[in-house]
């Protein structure tokens, strides 16, 4: 009974699915997901890109970085990772900000004065947002000030580990400046690099998923009960009005996850009603998921049609939100070590018990090219064939995967 | 008895050497400039040299107008014949250049009531000791032929720069001027570029271009601009529609395409996949870098070594034709400022290192990039070439903030071609640096686009369409000869870059400059709807609102200086602790690259927006300051 149970109610199915899944994973699962529903030729690449082949039309390809669609212009998301930018033109445009200003490490005075200012609790965040996901500490006194500091200067070697392939995000800006080793060998970010310190504001917090223009879900994040998820709110366009200022002051994002604190979270939401917090390009999606598997496919689905703008191919294919079985041949490339790779992908595999097939065909170690076919419902295959791209599971990652 | 002044040489540092610069004279006192002078006498030709410590405002350095006045002055020196019984009026001479020279040089920080140009107390300071330098040398050259110390200034006889000081001084090497100046020769038969409006540029430091070119060409268009940083800016239109930059991050181009292109084995893997030509390689983790050398063996030398998403040419090295040189490079690469990154090895293809600017589906720019490079006249030395190259480059808009630097990879690559800093290669030899064409790294760019061949030109299009979203691209072409086909030649596309520097090609080293900031704008303002003017604004009226930390900064003084100095008219005013309104009448480019400027000002001024909209209105006489300080 209780298996017939989690068949049929797809939360729990895909809780099943994606449930040791890394988050920051799962925004690009789910679009890998829906192109499959759509059997477009992919191409899977490091730093979870996505290539989409269109037959024909006036463009060729689709593409996605850890699901954020490839229309999302350069300059809008590098925008939004530049908080204090982002910060300057959210309130260009009316909105309201936190009260905040960054700092570099070497103005210690200055951010101490600022702080006695604005007065704890504050929230410390990098001034140039490199991780995907990463939102910012509250810091309620000078010794958790010192100690958070302390802590974000360290050069975080995760940036450099396997994970940083999809823990970073793919599109930041390099830093060149030098870092700094100190006397017991731990690696420091250079004094200028910058850090943002914005106050700490309370209320109700309110996050926005917001696809090419229009709010399709709003959660709210409870707080003081143990519960680290978020609850959707009903009647999402009540925040439209929000969204449409966000897109106003921060153009050529097709996505944006928009995090705001309101007093309440009845009736309608006005720009002078709320506090802007954080925006980012990715949805983050596991959030959703959870509450609502339908709703976070459908969102992706969503964002994949939006992008295929070859429309009439989209609707001949049918594009339904739960899962359909799939037959891909793939080939991985460029792998370094071709056996280990199957090792180590039989092995992962068999830890694997979600009614997927992996059957292997020809290999070729001198190219470093293995073929295999994966059959199964479309999550199993999205989450098997990103688990291989980012090297979750796997140490020996192919440098491609074309599925045909 | 008279001496003919035949050449000069003449340099300065960035930091004073204590004890004397070339010769090790008195430990008592330090120089940062020397003046070194060939002269034709009675007893044939001879040599002179002085060094003196020039003062500079913070201590440090070497102040810019003592650099322009001290090139005025030695000029004046060539070819002039100064008699024995010359006297005071020696010093009255060269006092008289040098206030001629601050005249041209329009220096001047201080005015009279009337308007006539007054020496504030630094201008002053560089002047008289320039003249008693000056004097000193010549003094010298007529009455004494042995080592003197003077003062802080220092005069020699028979000069030569000693080779063992070399490699402790270059890098301290601010400017250096050999007079007559050299001609800088060819390159691929196209001449060298001077550029008007670099002295508009050098408020704006290293990356002036690339932060400005597309806010003037906007400004032209009678668009208006919001910019937060020096790279960080929006343009937008009467009605509010916005184009966002940073740098060349632009709209045009998608988020997908950078974390591609950036990726360079993932863009080598799509490349592939449709045919089009890629060197074959490889990556490896960094902790498997033992394995590169096995690989470069079956692929077979020589080959490149490259982090593998590496920006600025950082840690790349070409043409490393053993297993000796793969391994130092590897060691050098690791520790370089990417050398946590893993390494990509790949097949080394013969040729030079092409930037072909792509933009909406056409070709708009290309430049050949040639490594850090000199070429011989069979007199200087490497070093001095480096030096005169270096104050070639400084003409340049785009580079004169980026010099061939001395480095390991430079000491590298002279070894293998057997040389060094001291050797004198041939008249019309060109050495190469470095192996890295990275013209911030040193190298050379010249403009090729008009004789780029047709099959080139589609390759680099067709690469373009594969990576979804890219429509402003640079392609990384090697090639052997860019005028003939593909089918005849060896050639690869090692990089694709979605926000390629947009300087490059508007202002080559060598050859016709392109224009892609315009239409890289025009491109973005017409995807994004925004109405401008089809006829560009030679004549800019300008309001600028500044915002930030400005109140006793200085900040108002910096943009005045900057003002007249540009010939600028308009008027400067502080509205509160931190607000300031800028009212900027003038030609196109000097006032357009003020505005750019705002954001900077002075060390101490922390300026955080400046919004500039077009100002239609009477047109101001002069620069002046409107109301109190704050």
């Amino acid at each position: 009974m209780k298996h017939l149970y989690e068949k049929l109610i797809p939360e729990k199915r895909y809780e099943g699915t994606y449930a040791d899944f890394p988050s920051e994973l799962i925004d690009g699962v789910l679009i890998t997901e829906a192109l499959l529903k759509i059997r477009l030729p992919l191409q899977l690449l490091p730093r979870q890109m996505v290539v989409g082949y269109l037959p024909s039309g006036p463009i060729s390809s689709v593409g996605f970085t850890h699901g954020v669609p490839g229309s999302s212009s350069l300059a809008g998301v590098t925008f939004l990772s530049d908080r204090r930018v982002r910060r300057a033109l959210l309130q260009k445009h009316g909105m309201k900000v936190p009260e905040g200003a960054t700092f570099s490490y070497e103005s210690k005075l200055e951010v101490v004065k600022y702080i006695r200012r604005i007065g704890y609790p504050v929230v410390i965040k990098e001034a140039m947002a490199q991780e995907l996901g990463e939102r910012g500490v509250v810091v309620n006194n000078a010794q958790e000030f010192d100690a958070v500091i302390k802590r974000l200067r360290v050069v975080d070697e995760r940036m450099f580990s396997p994970q940083a392939d999809y823990k970073n995000s793919a599109y930041a800006i390099t830093g060149l400046l030098p870092t700094v080793t100190t006397e017991d060998g731990i690696e420091l970010k250079n004094e200028k690099h910058r850090f943002l310190v914005e106050q700490h504001v309370p209320g109700n917090k309110v996050r926005l998923i917001v696809v090419h223009g229009s709010v399709v879900c709003a959660l709210s994040k409870p707080e003081n009960t143990g519960y680290d998820g978020y609850n959707l709110l009903k009647m999402p366009h009540r925040y439209q009005r929000v969204a449409e200022k966000v897109m106003d002051a921060l153009p050529g994002v097709r996505t944006l996850c928009i995090d705001i604190v309101v007093d309440n979270t009845a009736g309608d939401v006005s720009e002078q009603q709320c506090c802007i917090v954080e925006v980012s390009e990715r949805l983050h999606l596991h959030n959703v998921l959870f509450p609502s598997a339908r709703l976070a496919k459908k969102i992706a689905s969503s964002i994949v049609e939006n992008e295929v703008s070859y429309v009439k191919f989209a609707a001949q294919k049918n594009m339904a939100f739960f899962n359909r079985s799939v037959t891909t041949p793939c080939k991985a490339k460029g792998l370094v070590d071709c056996d280990k790779f199957k090792e180590e992908v039989d092995k992962f595999y068999s830890t694997k018990n979600s009614g997927l097939v992996l059957e292997w065909q020809a290999s070729d170690a001198i190219k470093g090219q293995m073929d295999f076919i994966l059959k199964g419902g479309t999550s199993e295959v999205s989450s098997f064939l990103n688990s291989l791209s980012c090297g979750h599971g796997v140490s020996v990652r192919p440098m491609s995967i074309d599925v045909f | 008895m008279s001496i003919k002044v035949r050449k000069v040489s003449a340099g300065g540092l960035k930091a004073p050497v204590q004890g004397g610069i070339w010769k090790d004279a008195d430990p008592r006192y330090a120089a940062n400039a020397w003046v070194s002078i060939e002269i034709e006498g009675n007893s044939g030709i001879e040599t002179a040299a002085v060094e003196f410590q020039m003062p500079s405002l913070s201590g440090q350095g070497y102040p810019s107008r003592a650099q322009d006045l001290l090139k005025e002055v030695v000029k004046r020196l060539v070819n002039y014949s100064f008699s024995l019984n010359e006297g005071d009026e020696l010093e009255a001479l060269i006092e008289a250049w040098s206030i001629e020279a601050i005249k041209d040089k329009k220096i001047f920080r201080k005015f009279n009531r009337d308007g006539s140009p007054e020496l504030d107390k630094f201008l002053k300071k560089y002047k008289d000791k320039i003249v008693y330098a000056i004097c000193s040398l010549i003094r010298h050259a007529f009455k004494s032929r042995s080592s003197t110390a003077h003062d802080d200034v220092q005069t020699f006889s028979n000069v030569a720069w000693p080779n063992s000081r070399f490699s402790d001084l270059l890098e301290n090497v601010l400017f250096f001027w050999k007079i007559p100046e050299l001609n800088v020769p060819d390159m691929l038969g196209k001449s060298a570029q001077h550029y008007s409006d670099v002295e508009f540029a050098k408020p704006l430091g290293i990356n002036g271009t690339k932060g400005h070119l597309v806010e003037r060409h906007a400004l032209s268009l009678g668009l208006n601009s919001l910019r937060f940083t020096k790279g960080s800016y929006v343009i937008y239109d009467e009605s509010n529609k916005k184009l966002p930059f940073k740098w060349s991050r632009t709209i045009v181009s998608s988020s997908m395409s950078h974390a591609l292109t950036s990726h360079k084995e993932a863009t080598r893997a799509c490349l592939q996949r449709l045919g089009l030509p890629v060197p074959e390689g490889r990556l490896f983790k960094k902790d498997d870098l033992w394995m590169a050398e096995q690989y470069a063996e079956l692929i077979g030398y020589p080959v490149v070594c490259k982090p593998v998403a590496g920006v600025g040419g950082i840690g790349v090295f070409a043409n490393l034709r053993t297993a000796k040189e793969l391994r130092d490079a590897l060691n050098i690469s690791q520790s370089s400022q990417l050398g946590k990154q893993d390494v990509i090895i790949e097949k080394h293809v013969s040729g030079e290192d092409y930037r072909i600017l792509v933009l909406d589906g056409k070709v708009i720019a290309a430049i050949m990039r040639l490594p850090a490079c000199v070429v011989g006249d069979g007199e200087n030395s490497i070093a001095e070439l480096v030096l005169l190259k270096n104050q070639f480059r400084k003409s340049n808009t785009h580079l004169w903030r980026r010099p061939i630097k001395f480095n390991d990879t430079m000491l590298f690559q002279l070894d293998r071609l057997g040389y060094s800093l001291e050797s004198v290669p041939a008249a019309g030899e060109l050495v190469r640096l470095s192996s890295s064409s990275n013209i911030s790294q040193g190298g050379d760019s010249i403009s090729v686009y008009d004789e780029l061949h047709e099959d080139i030109k589609k390759a680099c299009v067709e690469s373009v369409k594969v990576i979804p979203g890219l429509n402003y691209c640079g392609v990384d072409f090697l090639l052997e000869d860019h005028t003939k086909p593909l089918s005849e030649q060896d050639s690869g596309i090692c990089e694709l870059n979605a926000h390629a520097a947009i300087g490059n090609c508007e202002y080559p080293l060598f050859g016709e400059p392109k224009e892609v900031a315009k239409k890289l704008l025009i491109s973005a303002a017409n995807q994004e709807g925004l109405n401008f003017l089809t006829a560009p604004l030679d004549t800019l009226h300008l309001h600028s609102t500044v915002k930030g930390t400005l109140a006793k900064t200085g900040y108002v003084e910096w943009v005045m200086e900057r003002a007249k100095k540009f010939g600028l008219s308009g008027w400067i005013r502080q509205v509160d602790r931190r607000t300031v309104e800028v009212r900027i009448y003038g030609d196109l480019l000097p006032a357009s690259y003020l505005v750019t400027a705002l954001v900077l000002g002075p060390a101490n001024a922390k300026p955080t927006s400046v919004n500039t909209i077009h100002y239609e209105g009477e047109k101001p006489v002069g620069f002046r300051l409107l109301g109190g300080k704050l």
